[in-house]
This record gives C-alpha cells, sequence and structure tokens, in this order.
C-alpha cells in the first residue's frame, strides 16, 4: 500500500477508536442489549467507503473492531461478537448499495440499520432470547435517526477532503 | 410493472386461499376445554376434558365422579356405607365369620400395599391404621406429641396378620388397614382408563396435587409444575414435561402441625413410629399413578440415596428435594425435562 | 438527500410500522406469569396476577438478585454489579417486554398466558 494512503488510512483508524470509545459512554435502550450503541464511529467508515473504496473499508470495520476488543471490550466476549457482526453486516450492505443511485445519506442509513440488525440477531442466537427480537422497530427507527445523521456528517467531511486532495 | 404486479396477485391470492383452508382443517376438528371439579379422600379434585361432543363429557364427568365416590368409600377408615364392605368394616365388624368377601378393587388395593410391603422392605406398610389414628388424634390438638410407648402399644398389627384369600376374601382378623399411599393413586389411574375406553385422550387430572395426564392439545406435552417445599404461595421449584403420565409428590409440607417449634406431619415411617425427616419431599414420574401414588410414599420414607438404588429397579423417575434445599434427579429424568 | 433517499426512508418507516402493527396483536396486556432464567433454564416462576407487594431473591452469577413483583409489574430491585444495568431498566409487565441482565446471567420474560398446566404437590 503506497506510503501517504496508509498513514491516512490509519488516521481513520484512529479516529474511529477514538468516536467508539466515546459513544461507549452512553450506552443506550437502558442497557438491555449491552454492546448496542450510537453508531456514531460508522461516520469514519462511510468517509473510507468513499474515498478509498469497499475493501479499504472492510478493513478499516474490521481492525476498528479487533482494536477494541483489545483495548476495551477483549476479544471473544460478548461484547465483542456484537461489534463483530454489526460491523460486517453495515460494511457488506453499504458496500453493496454504493453502485446504487443512493447518496451518502441514504446509504450511511442503511449501514446504521444493517448495523443494529447484525448486532440483534448475534444477540438473539448467543443469548437464546427470542423476545428480543420486539426491540427491532425501536431500533430501526433510532438506527434511521442516527443514519441520516452520521451521513450528513460524512457528506461534510467528504467533500471538505476532496477539495483539498 | 402492471404484468407484474399481476403475476404476483394471481400466485399470492391461491395461496392466501389454500393457507386458510389448510388452517380450517387442522383446527376444525380441536376440542373444547371442560373442567369440573370434585371432592372425595379428602382432597379437591380437579378434572379437564378436551372434547367436541359436548354429551360425552357429561357421560364422562358422571363416570369420573362415580369412580372417585366409589374409592373413597372403599378406602374411607372412619365410616361405614350400607351398600360395601369398606376398611371401616374390615376394622370394627361384629360379624362372626372367618373370612369376608371383599369388592375387587378393594382386594387389588390390599394386594398391592402387601405386594410392596415386601418390595419395599417394609417401608410401605398399610397395616399401621392404629399408629395413624394416634397421630392424627394429636394434629387435630395441636397439643403434644404421642409418645413412643403410647405409638407401639397401638403397633399391635402387622402386616403378616393381613391374609388374603381366593375369591376376593380376607381374614377376618380386624386389621386397621390404611390404604392412605395407595387409594387416591388406584382410583387416578381408574380414570385414566376410563377415559381412554370412551375415547377420550386430551385429559389432564388433579386429584389433590396427585396429577396424572393424557395427551395434551395443540402442543406435545403438558407442563407440569411441582411445588417448592419452601414455599408459601405454591411456588414452583421445578417443572416437568411429558403425556401419557403421573406426577405424584409426597411430602411433609401440606398436612403437619408445629408443636414446641417442630413440625410434625403425618407421613409416619413404620420402624420409627415418627414422621420421616430424610427430606422435604419427593416427586415420582411413571405412567401408572398407582405406581406413583406408592413410590412417592416409599421414597420419601427411605434416605435419599437408598431411594436412588431402589428407583433404579422401577420403571419411574424421581425428584428429591432434600433438608439442604437442593434438587437431585434420578437417573433418567432427561426425557421429562424437554418439551 | 435525493429521490432514491426519500424512497428509501419512506419504506423503512412503513415496514417499521407494520411490525409494531403486528406486535400490538401479539402484545396483551394481562401479564400472567414472569420467567425468572438464570443461564438460560428457569428457576422461578412467579404469577403476577397476585396483587401483593413481594420480593423474590434468585441466585445470579455475581451474587443475590432482589426481584420485586407489584401489581402485576416485575423489575429487579437490587443487583451485585458494576453498573447496576438490571435495576435501572425498571418495570416490565407486557409480553413483549424483558429484563436482560448480562453480568448476573438472569434474563426476566413475561408470559401472557398460563405456561403450567397444573402443579404437582
Amino acid at each position: 500500500m503506497e506510503y501517504k494512503k496508509r498513514t491516512r488510512l490509519s488516521m481513520f483508524l484512529a479516529l474511529s477508536i477514538l468516536l467508539s470509545i466515546i459513544e461507549s459512554f452512553f450506552p443506550i435502550f437502558g442497557g438491555i442489549i449491552p454492546g448496542m450503541k450510537l453508531g456514531i464511529a460508522n461516520i469514519i467508515i462511510v468517509i473510507v467507503l468513499f474515498l478509498y473504496g469497499r475493501k479499504d473499508a472492510f478493513l478499516v470495520a474490521i481492525l476498528r473492531v479487533f482494536l477494541m476488543g483489545m483495548l476495551r471490550t477483549g476479544i471473544f466476549s460478548i461484547t465483542f461478537f456484537f461489534s463483530l457482526t454489526g460491523s460486517l453486516f453495515s460494511v457488506g450492505i453499504m458496500a453493496l448499495l454504493c453502485k446504487t443511485k443512493l447518496s451518502i445519506i441514504g446509504i450511511s442509513i442503511m449501514g446504521s440499520i444493517f448495523h443494529s440488525i447484525g448486532q440483534m440477531i448475534t444477540a438473539i442466537l448467543i443469548l437464546k432470547i427470542p423476545n428480543l427480537i420486539f426491540y427491532l422497530p425501536f431500533m430501526i427507527l433510532f438506527s434511521l435517526i442516527t443514519g441520516m445523521f452520521t451521513g450528513y456528517l460524512a457528506k461534510q467531511s467528504i467533500q471538505h477532503i476532496q477539495k483539498r486532495l | 410493472m402492471q404484468e407484474k404486479i399481476n403475476k404476483i396477485i394471481w400466485i399470492l391470492v391461491p395461496l392466501l386461499i389454500v393457507g386458510l383452508l389448510i388452517c380450517h382443517i387442522i383446527f376444525k376438528n380441536e376440542g373444547k376445554e371442560y373442567t369440573r371439579n370434585f371432592f372425595y379422600m379428602d382432597t379437591y379434585i380437579y378434572v379437564k376434558l378436551y372434547e367436541t361432543d359436548s354429551k360425552k363429557v357429561e357421560q364422562a364427568f358422571q363416570g369420573i365422579e362415580t369412580i372417585y365416590q366409589e374409592y373413597h368409600k372403599l378406602a374411607d377408615r372412619y365410616q361405614s356405607y350400607d351398600d360395601i364392605v369398606n376398611l371401616y368394616t374390615i376394622h370394627n365388624n361384629t360379624l362372626e365369620v372367618d373370612t369376608i368377601t371383599l369388592d375387587q378393587r378393594l382386594y387389588d388395593m390390599i394386594s398391592y400395599g402387601k405386594e410392596w410391603y415386601d418390595k419395599s422392605n417394609g417401608k410401605l406398610d398399610i397395616s399401621m391404621g392404629n399408629v395413624l389414628d394416634v397421630w392424627k388424634q394429636y394434629r387435630d390438638n395441636q397439643n403434644g406429641i404421642p409418645t413412643i410407648e403410647e405409638l407401639k402399644q397401638n403397633d399391635r398389627s402387622n402386616i403378616e396378620d393381613i391374609i388374603l384369600l381366593e375369591n376376593n376374601q380376607i381374614k377376618n382378623n380386624h386389621v386397621n388397614i390404611d390404604l392412605g399411599a395407595i387409594a387416591k393413586g388406584y382410583a387416578t389411574e381408574m380414570v385414566g382408563e376410563y377415559l381412554e375406553s370412551i375415547g377420550i385422550f386430551n385429559y389432564l387430572i388433579n386429584a389433590g396435587g396427585n396429577v396424572k395426564v393424557g395427551i395434551p392439545q395443540n402442543k406435545n406435552k403438558f407442563s407440569i409444575g411441582i411445588e417448592d417445599p419452601n414455599s408459601k404461595q405454591g411456588e414452583i421449584c421445578k417443572i416437568v414435561y411429558g403425556k401419557n403420565i403421573s406426577v405424584v409428590t409426597s411430602g411433609g409440607y401440606e398436612r403437619y402441625y408445629e408443636y414446641n417449634g417442630q413440625k410434625y406431619h403425618h407421613i409416619i415411617d413404620p420402624d420409627t413410629l415418627m414422621p420421616a425427616n430424610h427430606m422435604k419431599s419427593v416427586t415420582v414420574i411413571t405412567d401408572d399413578s398407582r405406581l406413583g401414588d406408592i413410590l412417592s410414599t416409599i421414597l420419601f420414607l427411605m434416605p435419599i440415596e437408598e431411594g436412588q438404588m431402589f428407583i433404579e429397579n422401577e420403571n419411574a423417575e424421581a425428584i428429591w428435594y432434600n433438608n439442604e434445599n437442593q434438587i437431585i434427579t434420578s437417573s433418567g429424568m432427561n426425557q421429562y425435562e424437554q418439551k | 438527500m435525493n429521490k432514491s433517499d426519500l424512497k428509501l426512508i419512506v419504506s423503512i418507516l412503513g415496514i417499521t410500522i407494520l411490525f409494531l402493527i403486528i406486535f400490538s396483536m401479539i402484545q396483551k396486556q394481562e401479564a400472567k406469569t414472569a420467567l425468572i432464567y438464570y443461564q438460560n433454564e428457569v428457576v422461578q416462576i412467579i404469577d403476577l396476577t397476585q396483587n401483593e407487594q413481594r420480593d423474590y431473591i434468585v441466585e445470579g452469577e455475581n451474587g443475590p438478585v432482589v426481584i420485586e413483583v407489584n401489581k402485576g409489574k416485575i423489575r429487579v430491585k437490587q443487583e451485585e454489579s458494576p453498573l447496576h444495568i438490571c435495576s435501572k431498566q425498571g418495570y416490565i409487565s407486557k409480553n413483549t417486554e424483558m429484563i436482560v441482565c448480562l453480568p448476573n446471567k438472569i434474563v426476566i420474560q413475561i408470559e401472557a398466558k398460563n405456561i403450567i398446566d397444573t402443579v404437582a404437590r
């Protein structure tokens, strides 16, 4: 990987970890599903997706989960698996939707929603509590809103960065 | 676009109709739920049936009541009834005969009791009526406990005095026979057989805690809770799942009295003549209610380790709730733990 | 924000509303029994139709967990855990609600029907 790109991606990775740490101070849903987060770290993933492409977005996303694991949640703990599946679902759907007519905001919304869906599926499978599914509609609405918010921030950042490149 | 929508409608609507038809066929034959209560054998009996034919239901309840009524009379130790020979008659009759003829059912129960005396090494002793009466007196007055001498004095007859002969005859030895560990199980098992003989297989019977179930409707097995012996409000300590099974619990926590800070319950050990204290309760699961009733009493009267070995030879499983509030299950309990 | 985005948002809202409608059909107000799970096994079954206020103590992973039942509602009153997440979740009373207590491995769920057919005593 080219030197400049590597440095920049590392900085984005560091930023995403910083955002993750910040959002870990705000447990949502009264802590019912531990590991459920606001998803602001998603801003970085969206930015990387649009500036560098799918492979790099996946890379940053996975690395973020593992590094957060080492720093905070513990590798292979329950929260780690929530994060992992959430991120994979999220990057996955965003990568697929790249080529469609959706704008950055639309893609970010889907990323947020699928992050939550991924976490919920893992929670249901690992904890074996099928009733968690009742919380899905609320989570989707919440992710919709956070997705719009992060999408907007990502879009502004991307435009700003592209001017400089 | 329009064609796509048309295609979808052509597929979905017939599917929907087929689906509805299937549902109708599956649920059409569902029976309604009927329940009734009876009070016999000093017990509140609850019966639930699922049946489509309401006339059959009425017939069934009559049949059930008759069975409980008759076993109640046969096993009654305190009262005689004009038309039948029962335990009271066997004990108190002044007939000058050598032998008495018994109703087949009474004969069978006494025979069962004798059989299990041998099998349980004397733990199941139906000849203890007098001892039980002494305890009952103290329990009613709540004013003390009997002395060992008093109990021994009343323990005059033993199992050998109960002599059964051919043609449903019993030697007139005036033994005070007690069928407390047998009658309810017998009656309940007979009720189950009766229901199945008239074609009712979806039923649930709870005779004062002695449970017998057939096949449930709309699910695979019945859920039967086992009461926590420490509970004051009927809480459950375990659930077992099954169909065509009987669940019977023996425990000291329902019928007892307190004296000088100690509890004295109604299940008396034939060897010590005192209430048994090896555990708080034991529950037996079998397919035959007679076995369940008698086994639960036997297991309650022996230490848990002994009971664990004893039950390995029987076609039954058990759940012990020991004095340290732990639950111990027998080796084959697994089959009753899945829904 | 473009047309596709708006279509997306509308369909998401539509699906969510559909879910909520289905859930409201499933959700029943008269909660009958609460099931308390420890490590995914039922350890206590509580009848919520009794109106008395009562506390139950269940052994959790980190120590005893005090559960309070009051007028058809149930909640975790006290627990040993760093963040006290369980007690913060408050009361639940409907069969679509639940309390999940990961540190103590306790889950409380509500059934709208009687899950026990009868009790052997």
